[in-house]
């Protein structure tokens, strides 16, 4: 296999809590294997290397400032391949939920009136990475999986695209043997939401809350009304569909797309 | 028919025997629900009436299989089969209808075969039960299981009539217990249960199995197909918690050493968006109602001819796991009202 | 199991289409019209129509088309390197059917692949069949594959007809979809079979065009393309209502499809 690549790749981050990040890191057996597989050029959670000779950048967090809307443009004229890491980058994740307020009042929510220094402070509404920049792929997930992340890192190597699963979290939740948290009486995002983790959270006795965003071809109004049936009410099915995904859904009104 | 008589001491030391020697899968209560699970002391096997909400095939046809695997260093590859002797204990006559359409398509043609030798290697043993409120077995033919088992237990008060299916099941019998010849009182009691079960039912299909085939044929453009395909999500449960439902995918996965690639068979649905999707892109049933049409037609007519059978045995799991309310029992006795009509 | 040959013969034809040749390993014994699965460990497999005759012993060619991740990495193949296949698999061409008759081929696009195969086929019992015709329609003229061939066919006696969809600088040939020449067709109806390969959107008109032209259906073969996984009946995907086209198919007469809502 000639056409092995050996990619030289970065790692960003915007405003996030920089979880992604440390899911990488946490792929502790693997990152032996990995580091002879890529060189990690630049990755301020685990090297001092700050080298800008990056073929591919794997970027974190959502843009809420402009300084980071500039650093994202100059990356993209580096990198060949610009991939998200995480809901921040891919979907503008739960930094969205801000974009309901004014930006002075969220300003004021966090930093209080008098905020120390008011430039360190500004920020504009949150956004996903391909608001501002051509994405070329996207890793969802809050945090991303390990599992998925390594796919991507063994797709790049082998010179494959990677792609993503077309089908909700129900269809793995089923495979993993799980009791459908509707029999439990408990009301989940499953239904909606891209699948691809093998329905981790489900499997651990939690629910899905979405986090890799909603399918393309989410049947958002039956899912809507599923939530009703089962005891939600309208604000808490909207703060349900929000959680992860406010962005697209009052940027695009993917809210209300449906095909039968 | 030969029967034999176990009492409840008798049960408890075959089911002893069993967790012993063999890998053992019987029904359990997880989070108070049926279901199947590896049983390693006598008392975690709890017999359920009512059917698991995931079939029994995951242990025939497991969700995620490696089929293959290719040194990429010497550039061979050799197949994998992955096939122990196990016993898989609770199955109601449901199942054991399900396996053997199972065995009936996997021996099709070239046979498959993984299936083929863990199914050679599983000794199955039925258990007796209640319809809950998606059964429908007694309309599909399918309630009362005569063969394609090697043990079948009936509880009775004091304990239980075991029917034996093949000379594997005697021989597992008169190992782990000391079973008595059934007597008529035995054979009573088995009946008086039959009779319960069969007005326990509170789902029934309207016509004959028979005409099902040809009430799915007259029904392709029924317009229950656009209303149900607009509440579908495309997720796929239906096809998972089916017992009868076996179409998969093939994947590909290579080692982070590069050393090694793996081919699997990972279970698939024909309700998922991409199933009927060509590498160019198009999507030979794009419409989530184009995709149930599928599905339905797979259970009550596609295959019928193929296999000689319909590939739904009643036992409800579709239309319990549907979370938006697609009963196939509705959906069904709608298609014949109509095409009486 | 999948079994590994090696590539004796790589040929860039298109931007899009590599010919890749291998020899045939023993026993290997095929119809024009069926399939191989074709792969890589790692990196999966698909259905890929023979493109060359079951006369020629001493090269199997397959013609692919760089559409998805596998095809990508299978283009970076070159000759001495190992391929994976699986196969011969479904129902080819009759070609037993078509003896002493007139053949008209229709082809779209990549759709020539499969029909290659039978063509040549034909072409090398020449005698052993009437007038035969291929209609040949692609988008553009850099899509156009096999063009040596195509004179070498004309040669051979087949009357050669091209056709691209759109005009296009310096193509003084036919212009308009593959449909547009049927009518033009000379042929006796009742003495003619009929073979068609191409995209799933063709079928319908050029199928309309030959009804018009009084065609049996019995007459008319077509190739169905469909995902396919297993190659073995059993994984599903490749259903066309009850049929599976990669036992039953790839290759079916009108007549055995008319009825199936999802056929064409």
């Amino acid at each position: 296999m000639r056409w092995i690549k050996r990619p030289r790749i970065a790692f960003f981050s915007l405003t996030s809590c920089e979880g992604c990040q440390l899911m990488v890191l946490n792929c502790e057996e693997e990152l032996r294997e990995l580091s002879t597989r890529v060189d990690v050029v630049n990755f301020r959670e685990a090297t001092d290397l700050k080298r800008d000779d990056y073929q591919v950048a794997f970027i974190e967090g959502s843009v809420t400032r402009e300084e980071e809307a500039e650093k994202l443009k100059e990356i993209r004229q580096r990198a060949e391949t610009i991939i998200t890491l995480g809901a921040c980058s891919t979907t503008g994740g739960i930094n969205a939920l801000k974009n309901r307020f004014s930006p002075e009042y969220v300003t004021e929510c966090v930093y209080g009136r008098n905020p120390p220094n008011r430039l360190l402070v500004e920020n504009i509404p949150a956004m996903p990475v391909e608001e501002v920049i051509e994405v070329d792929y996207r890793i969802p997930g809050c945090p991303v999986s390990k599992e998925e992340f390594l796919g991507f890192v063994k797709a790049l190597v082998l010179g494959i695209p990677p792609g993503l699963p077309e089908y909700p979290v129900c269809n793995e939740c089923k495979m993993e043997g799980n009791i459908c948290v509707f029999e439990k009486g408990v009301a989940c995002m499953g239904p909606v939401t891209r699948g691809g983790c093998r329905a981790v959270c489900v499997s651990f006795g939690s629910i899905c809350w979405g986090c890799r965003g909603l399918l393309d071809d989410a049947n958002t109004d039956a899912h809507r009304e599923t939530l009703g049936n089962h005891g939600l009410g309208d604000d808490e099915i909207t703060k349900r569909f929000d959680l992860y995904s406010s962005f697209y859904i009052h940027r695009k009104g993917r809210c209300t797309k449906t095909t039968t | 028919m030969a029967g034999y008589f176990v009492d409840r001491r008798g049960f408890r030391s075959f089911v002893k025997g069993l967790v012993e020697r063999y890998l053992l899968y019987g029904t359990t209560l997880q989070e108070g629900f049926p279901v199947f699970k590896k049983i390693e002391t006598p008392e975690e096997l709890v017999l359920s009436s009512t059917p698991t909400h995931l079939s029994p095939k995951e242990f025939l046809f497991p969700p995620e299989e490696l089929l293959l695997r290719f040194s990429l260093e010497d550039g061979r590859g050799e197949p994998v089969v992955d096939a122990p002797e196990q016993v898989l204990m609770g199955l109601h006559p449901c199942d054991i209808h399900a396996i053997g359409l199972l065995d009936r398509v996997f021996s099709h043609g070239t046979g498959d075969v993984n299936y083929i030798e863990r199914r050679r290697r599983t000794i199955l043993i039925g258990t007796e039960c209640l319809p809950d409120e998606y059964c429908f077995c007694h309309s599909m033919g399918t309630m009362d299981a005569e063969e394609g088992f090697d043990l079948f237990f009936h509880e009775l008060k004091r304990g239980y009539l075991v029917r034996v299916g093949t000379e594997r099941g005697r021989r597992l019998l008169e190992r782990y217990s000391k079973p008595a010849r059934a007597d008529r009182t035995h054979l009573e009691e088995m009946r008086t249960h039959r009779e319960k079960k069969l007005e326990s039912f509170v789902r029934s299909i309207y016509a004959r199995r028979e005409e099902l085939p040809l009430v799915y044929a007259g029904s392709y453009e029924h317009p229950v197909w656009e209303r149900i395909g607009s509440r579908c999500y495309g997720c796929g449960s239906c096809n998972h918690v089916c017992p009868t439902c076996y179409c998969f995918d093939i994947r590909d996965d290579v080692t982070l050493d590069l050393k090694e690639a793996h081919r699997y068979r990972v279970w698939d649905g024909c309700t998922l968006e991409d199933f009927a999707k060509v590498a160019g892109g198009h999507n030979f049933r794009r419409h989530r109602s184009e995709r149930l049409r599928h599905r339905f037609n797979r259970k009550f007519r596609y295959l019928a001819d193929r296999f000689d059978g319909l590939f739904c045995v009643g036992c409800g799991r579709c239309s319990r796991t549907c979370l938006v309310g697609i009963n196939i029992t509705d959906v069904t006795n709608e298609l014949i009202r109509d095409a009486r009509s | 199991m999948p079994q590994a040959v090696e590539l004796e013969r790589v040929e860039r034809l298109t931007e899009k289409e590599t010919l890749f040749a291998f020899s045939p390993p023993e026993g290997f014994v095929f119809q024009p019209g069926q399939f191989l699965m074709v792969g890589l460990p790692g990196y999966g497999e698909a259905p890929i129509s023979i493109s060359s005759p079951p006369s020629d012993r001493k090269d199997v060619e397959l013609c692919i088309r760089r559409v998805g991740s596998l095809t990508t990495i299978l283009h970076r193949l070159q000759r001495g390197d190992a391929l994976w296949i699986r196969g011969p698999f479904g129902r080819g061409f009759p070609v037993e059917k078509m003896h002493r008759r007139d053949i008209l081929f229709i082809a779209g696009g990549i759709g020539l692949v499969p029909l290659r195969s039978l063509i040549k086929e034909v072409l090398s019992s020449r005698r052993g069949y009437g007038h035969l015709t291929l209609l040949y329609g692609v988008k553009s003229p850099e899509e156009i594959l096999f063009e040596e061939e195509l004179e070498r066919w004309q040669k051979e006696g087949m009357d050669v007809r091209l056709t691209i969809d759109r005009a296009h600088p310096g193509w003084k040939g036919n212009v308009g979809v593959v449909t547009t020449l049927v009518p033009r067709v000379e042929m006796d109806e009742k003495n003619t079979v009929c073979c068609i390969v191409g995209p799933s959107v063709m079928y319908k008109y050029v199928i309309l065009s030959l009804g018009n032209r009084s065609m049996r259906g019995e007459d008319i073969y077509l190739s169905l393309e469909r995902k396919m996984k297993c190659g073995m009946g059993k994984c599903g995907h490749c259903q066309i209502n009850s049929i599976y086209t990669c036992e039953e198919g790839p290759v079916f007469s009108l007549q055995e499809i008319r009825h199936l809502p999802e056929a064409i």
